[in-house]
């Protein structure tokens, strides 16, 4: 008998890794470089912060992550499942119900269409409205359908995008223990400007600025120099 | 000043001065000269003061016997009135390098320690060094026989000293034929064979260090202006690092903070320019950099700049010193936090300020960058 030893990747595949990613824009008074070969890595279960001031290319990077956006140049691996940006309007139809559209997320990521509409239902607490078209909903409504859907995707890793102040103070805090308590088994990559949140749900940091980014480990020191960037 | 210029009222031959820096050949003459006036007059009155009340209190106690002053770091007061009054004055000229030394040996200073204080010394004396009515006095390098000595101090005083006088005065010495003033110093001051010896113990980089500083401070020991006094990357602090110097590159990856302070050296009051020069690499992410020039709690002046991501850059502000009694401060603060970038800091070079408008960040021979602004604080 022969025993072969296995050998682990240098990535494991399951984990999000950004590599060398560049994004340049043009623009009438030409190319704008808005991210400028950022490099990080998520593993399962890990808690990145992303901080850096307006400008600094933050959404740029979670519309990259979230596929929204290609990458100048640069790879991007998603090796476990993402949730699109939460706060990002987009993945919804406005002319659509909101009925409409969880079926429509439920076929795209092949879940039983009744399971998600109570999950979603039952989270978002919208009752008959769901059966509006989302242009009529307002915007704390809208929040609530996104939230409610992001949740009830069994996601590995969730994109957030400084939406932790969803709707009115219960809301919040029913957000709060669906999102950092039953799924802290989870990767998040979250994008905010809270350093309490920050320092509450994050273990590490991914520092922007001005289209630099660089990943400290020391989630303190990284928030001292967010403070004075 | 009224007050010290009316606290001696006897004038010429009543008042001697012996003056220098902290050093064995000075503190030498300064006991030679007591001795030279106690042979000629009989009793004299010795008063050390630095500073222009300690001298107004010393004074009140005065008998009728000649007043022998001696300092080391003259006040702008004691130097104005020693000058005034036409006091007759041997200021002993020491090699930088020599007070350095001696301020190790004698009180145990580290290296930078003893460059500040050497500093404050030869700019307090250079206030009376370029002064017609002061004798100045350089041992080192003459190999004076003692009695060669004793005459150059007594013409230096305007007095005559009788061959009983001298021999009384070079009797104790007797034992050391043949009386060279460079061997009795040796000998007979405390810790000058031990700063004379303490040269050969620094390392490499403090010896060049030491002579770097040494050749800006060293025309003024010589009672000449300096032209440009250079400050060495390696005298300044690391703000990161409070006790060590800032020696070799940091890197600036943190919050905003001083990365470089110091060097806490003396400057003749004035009108100046200091020229930080530094080197920067790595910062592709656009940080901004301040130099800020302090004396004390005070802001001399203030520039800012972007800072360039890679190559050799200075910076130029210009400042004025009131009084020399102040160390000066240059400071190099990033001004925001940064993700990257290595920052090291060359030299800082100060000159006379000859007025001309200039750009503060220059690269040398390239001109001037975008995004700079100085200022500097009304006296």
């Amino acid at each position: 008998m022969t025993l072969v030893q296995s050998v682990p990747d240098l990535v494991p595949s399951r984990s999000i890794a950004l590599r060398n990613i560049v994004k340049v824009y043009h623009t009438p008074i030409g190319p704008k470089t808005v991210l400028d070969d950022v490099s990080f890595q998520v593993m399962p279960g890990e808690k990145l912060a992303v901080l850096g001031q307006n400008g600094a290319g933050k959404s740029t990077l979670v519309k990259i992550i979230g596929g929204v956006e290609q990458p100048t140049s640069g790879t991007v691996d998603i090796g476990m499942s993402m949730s699109w940006p939460l706060g990002f309007s987009g993945g919804v139809s406005a002319n659509m119900t909101g009925f409409d559209n969880i079926r429509f997320i439920a076929r795209i990521y092949d879940k039983p269409i009744r399971d998600l509409i109570d999950q979603v239902d039952d989270f978002a607490e919208l009752g008959k409205d769901l059966y509006l078209p989302v242009r009529l909903y307002s915007s704390g409504m809208r929040a609530r359908l996104l939230f409610a859907l992001t949740l009830a995707i069994d996601f590995d890793c969730f994109l957030i995008d400084e939406v932790l102040a969803v709707g009115d103070q219960r809301f919040q805090r029913k957000c709060h223990e669906a999102l950092f308590v039953e799924r802290k088994h989870c990767a998040m990559i979250l994008v905010s400007h809270s350093v309490p949140a920050i320092r509450e749900y994050c273990d590490r940091a991914l520092v922007l600025k001005n289209g630099r980014g660089k990943v400290f480990e020391d989630l303190d020191f990284a928030i001292s120099i967010y403070a004075s960037l | 000043m009224t007050d010290v210029a009316a606290s001696l009222p006897g004038g010429f031959p009543s008042y001697y001065c012996f003056c220098g820096p902290p050093s064995a050949r000075a503190i030498f003459v300064s006991r030679l000269g007591i001795d030279l006036l106690r042979a000629v007059f009989g009793n004299v009155q010795l008063v050390y003061a630095n500073k222009a009340k300690d001298l107004v209190g010393q004074l009140r106690e005065q008998s009728s016997s000649p007043v022998l002053l001696y300092f080391d770091f003259p006040d702008p007061v004691i130097a104005r009135v020693v000058v005034e009054k036409g006091i007759p004055t041997v200021l002993v000229s020491e090699p930088f390098e020599d007070i350095v030394l001696y301020s190790m040996a004698a009180w145990g200073m580290d290296l930078h320690a003893a460059i500040r204080f050497a500093t404050h010394s030869v700019v307090a004396l250079h206030q009376i060094g370029r002064s017609r009515t002061i004798n100045s006095l350089q041992l080192q390098g003459r190999d004076l026989a003692l009695t060669e000595l004793v005459n150059l101090l007594a013409l230096s005083l305007g007095i005559e000293v009788s061959t009983e006088a001298l021999q009384r005065l070079i009797a104790p010495y007797d034992n050391h034929q043949p009386h060279r003033v460079d061997e009795i110093v040796r000998r007979r001051i405390e810790h000058a064979e031990a700063s004379f010896d303490l040269r050969s113990k620094l390392s490499s980089d403090e010896r060049q260090l030491l002579a770097e500083i040494a050749s800006s401070y060293q025309p003024m020991t010589e009672g000449r202006q300096p032209e440009k006094i250079s400050w060495p990357g390696g005298i300044c602090l690391n703000g990161d690092r409070r006790d060590a110097s800032m020696s070799g590159s940091v890197d600036m990856t943190g919050p905003a903070r001083i990365l470089s302070f110091g060097p806490y050296l003396h400057l003749p009051a004035g009108r100046w320019a200091a020229d930080m020069r530094f080197f920067v690499s790595g910062n592709w992410s656009r940080n901004m950099i301040m130099m800020e020039v302090t004396a004390g709690s005070r802001v001399l002046a203030v520039g800012q700049s972007d800072l360039p991501a890679v190559g050799a850059f200075s910076m130029r502000i210009p400042f004025s010193v009131e009084e020399h009694e102040t160390p000066v401060e240059v400071r190099s603060v990033l001004r925001n936090g940064a993700i990257e970038g290595d920052f090291r800091l060359l030299e800082i070079v100060v000159t006379p300020d000859d007025g001309q408008i200039r750009r503060p960040l220059q690269r040398p021979g390239q001109g001037s960058l975008p995004g700079q602004k100085t200022s500097q604080s009304s006296p």
